[in-house]
């Protein structure tokens, strides 16, 4: 069953043989095969039960509803804006639906004895199937997609379509604002109802606040339920036999430090990973409406590679779109010269450079609640930034932009190839605005304890009993949207958990 | 001792020591704090109650800074925004709140930067453009006030669905109170603790 705060009034101590700390991707997996095993599980999510009626595809009202301080996160210094998710189901209950396996030449990199790609692989597979990925059908490529596919074919670039899990799409393109039709074969449509056939029972507006613990193990959480005016409600204490943290890579470090769990190398929090990503925008004289239809159906992966050496191309290239309040922040200017440019909206192509990162973060608690994420770009990521900027405006040029803008704080304008190869493109902090959407890697696995912070088993290094089950697992940026591997990673504790 | 993965150190200026230490001297090594009280005494804008979320001087700052940025004329349509934003900042973390709080005082503030004498909501409107100009386009280390300012203001203006209009084909499938299509919902309902 699933309870809401108004369901929790009193306080109260449960019983279960597995605590699960959050809905998402990696914790509704983990939970499914749990749960098949006739394990009593209680999983906590700190965002609402939201269902598809609650998708009212307005961004002020489904921000605050959808990511953790309504998408206004962003790094210590400003300069990229950190987007994670919440509600029952997670960051899949907003994510895009892409799917892709992570690669085998990246996981063989990881070096783990106990977490290889061959024992991966069925996890993924299995994956892939339960959420009835399929590749994207020709039919559903929107305008700005297929745009952006007459560029790379004219420019002889390597692409071709995306794989996502949706079934019955009704292409409204509002994806990102949770779907109102039901049609993302997500954690909250998948797995969720498997959970709850099974016995397992779902805390939602409940917040992870400490996880007791002696020397060898976790002995019980403490938890405040929180109700959508942001007051405290009552207390919920889990007793369990085990506990997974599947919180994302911001939240499930958080729950580490503020527990004081047993960290003594600082590895809690390290190695944060984020993908950033910036916008070239495409002006063409054709009326795109790049917010309609499926956003994001073609891919760009000639620059996209997984070598260990930061100097090799690692930029993937993909259109965005964005609703009104997202696109205003992009457009450059303000005042009647942004409402000029934002009725030229309709006939924009935004494409997203995203790299697969190298720099390393932090994730810390900061006063008053607060987050502090520590991450700055390191160079060889910066130029990564700029060869995908630079592409994306060639792609653009060749699919027939008659001008491309790069949004920074005086903006670039490109009206041919030649204008491309004379620009500067070098990227400095708030040069432009950056968004992150996939955060992982700050809870990461090896076999080390000095630098990392769980086994290749997915156990913490200094506790027997608490395991960590979400995208902050990865001991690398993958490089790829991390959906698949995050249910993977998920599937996969699962499966040998009892 | 620090790790060789994290990230290049930067200096924290939200710790409890180094805000209090940037409050300090904003009250004491400068005038600023006397503009600030005297904000405070002449309030002049009367849409301050409906920014509940921010003290007296950051309202004014918002509700002089958001026609600006918007373009926005009509006073109907600046007061729904401004409620839209006081709406949405009820979400964010205490943190979150002051630090747009520290962003609105140093903008109000910072007029001395282009020679101004008074603070922003009582600069003619020449000098106001002028003044955000130099912020967006100026010093580097301003451009993240701008642009935080910049989205305040887009979110309240783009709540609004009249502003919609604004660009061509744009709307929303649903209503705003979603869709209450029981084949959508039911499976989900049934989940529910009764």
């Amino acid at each position: 069953m699933i309870y809401r705060a108004n369901h929790l009034q009193k306080n109260k101590v449960w019983q279960a043989d597995v605590c699960i700390i959050g809905t998402g991707a990696g914790g509704s997996a983990v939970a499914c095969e749990l749960a098949k095993k006739n394990l009593k599980v209680i999983m906590i999510e700190a965002g609402e039960f939201l269902l598809p009626k609650d998708m009212n595809q307005r961004e002020q009202d489904m921000f605050p509803k959808l990511f953790y301080e309504g998408g206004a996160r962003r790094t210590r210094d400003k300069s990229i804006r950190v987007i994670h998710g919440k509600g029952v189901g997670g960051s899949t209950l907003h994510n895009i639906n892409l799917c892709k396996k992570p690669p085998k030449e990246l996981i063989d990199h990881w070096e783990l004895p106990n977490f290889t790609h061959e024992n991966f692989i069925n996890s993924v597979n299995q994956v892939w199937e339960d959420l009835k990925v399929s590749q994207i059908d020709d039919s559903y490529r929107n305008t700005a997609n297929e745009l952006f596919k007459t560029g790379i074919d004219k420019l002889g670039f390597s692409g071709g379509p995306l794989f996502h899990n949706r079934m019955g799409c009704y292409q409204s393109g509002f994806c990102e604002l949770g779907c109102s039709f039901n049609a993302k074969m997500n954690a909250l449509r998948v797995y969720i109802p498997q959970v709850v056939n099974a016995g397992g029972i779902i805390l939602s507006e409940t917040r992870a606040i400490k996880l007791h613990h002696t020397s060898k193990k976790v002995t019980h959480l403490n938890c405040e339920v929180i109700n959508t005016a942001g007051e405290k409600v009552s207390t919920q204490v889990i007793k369990a036999k085990k506990f997974i943290s599947a919180a994302g890579a911001i939240e499930s470090p958080l729950l580490f430090q503020r527990s004081q769990l047993p960290d003594p190398n600082n590895q809690v929090g390290n190695n944060l990973r984020l993908h950033p990503g910036v916008v070239a925008l495409g002006v063409f004289d054709q009326e795109v409406n790049c917010w309609q239809g499926i956003p994001q159906s073609y891919e760009c992966d000639e620059f996209l590679n997984f070598s260990k050496d930061p100097e090799v191309n690692r930029v993937w290239l993909i259109t965005s779109s964005a609703h009104p309040i997202g696109a205003s922040s992009i457009v450059p200017g303000f005042g009647h010269e942004h409402r000029r440019m934002m009725t030229y909206y309709p006939h924009i192509v935004p494409v997203t450079p995203m790299i697969h990162d190298f720099s390393a973060g932090r994730v810390s608690s900061s006063f008053a609640g607060g987050v502090d994420i520590n991450y700055s770009l390191i160079q060889s990521d910066r130029r990564q930034l700029s060869i995908g900027l630079k592409k994306a405006s060639e792609i653009l040029l060749a699919a027939g932009a008659k001008k491309v803008i790069i949004p920074t704080r005086s903006p670039m304008e490109f009206k041919n190839f030649s204008d491309v190869k004379k620009a500067d493109f070098t990227i400095l902090n708030w040069d432009l605005d950056m968004v992150a959407v996939h955060p992982m890697g700050s809870l990461s696995m090896g076999e080390n304890v000095k630098t990392s912070a769980i086994n290749s088993n997915l156990r913490y290094h200094h506790l027997n009993n608490l395991y960590v089950a979400d995208a902050s697992v990865y001991p690398t940026s993958l490089g790829i949207p991390p959906q698949i591997s995050t249910y993977s990673i998920g599937k996969h504790l699962g499966r040998y958990l009892d | 001792m620090r790790d060789k993965k994290s990230g290049p150190y930067q200096l924290n200026l939200f710790t409890r020591r180094d805000f209090i230490l940037t409050i300090g001297s904003l009250f004491i090594f400068s005038f600023l704090g006397l503009r600030l009280l005297a904000g405070l005494y002449f309030k002049r804008f009367t849409n301050a109650h409906h920014l509940t979320e921010l003290s007296k001087v950051s309202k004014n700052t918002l509700i002089a800074l958001y026609p600006i940025m918007t373009a926005e004329e009509d006073p109907k349509s600046i007061k729904s925004g401004i409620k839209e934003i006081n709406r949405y900042l009820a979400a964010l973390s205490f943190r979150t709140k002051l630090e747009l709080e520290l962003a609105l005082l140093f903008f109000n503030q910072a007029t001395l930067l282009t020679g101004n004498l008074l603070p922003f909501p009582y600069l003619a409107l020449e000098q106001k453009i002028k003044y955000i100009n130099y912020l967006a386009s100026g010093p580097r280390l301003f451009a993240p006030i701008f642009l935080g300012l910049k989205e305040t203001c887009f979110l309240g203006f783009y709540s609004l669905e009249r502003n919609f209009s604004l660009i061509n084909n744009y709307t929303p499938i649903v209503s705003k109170m979603g869709d209450p299509d029981p084949e959508f919902n039911q499976e989900y309902q049934r989940l529910e603790y009764k």
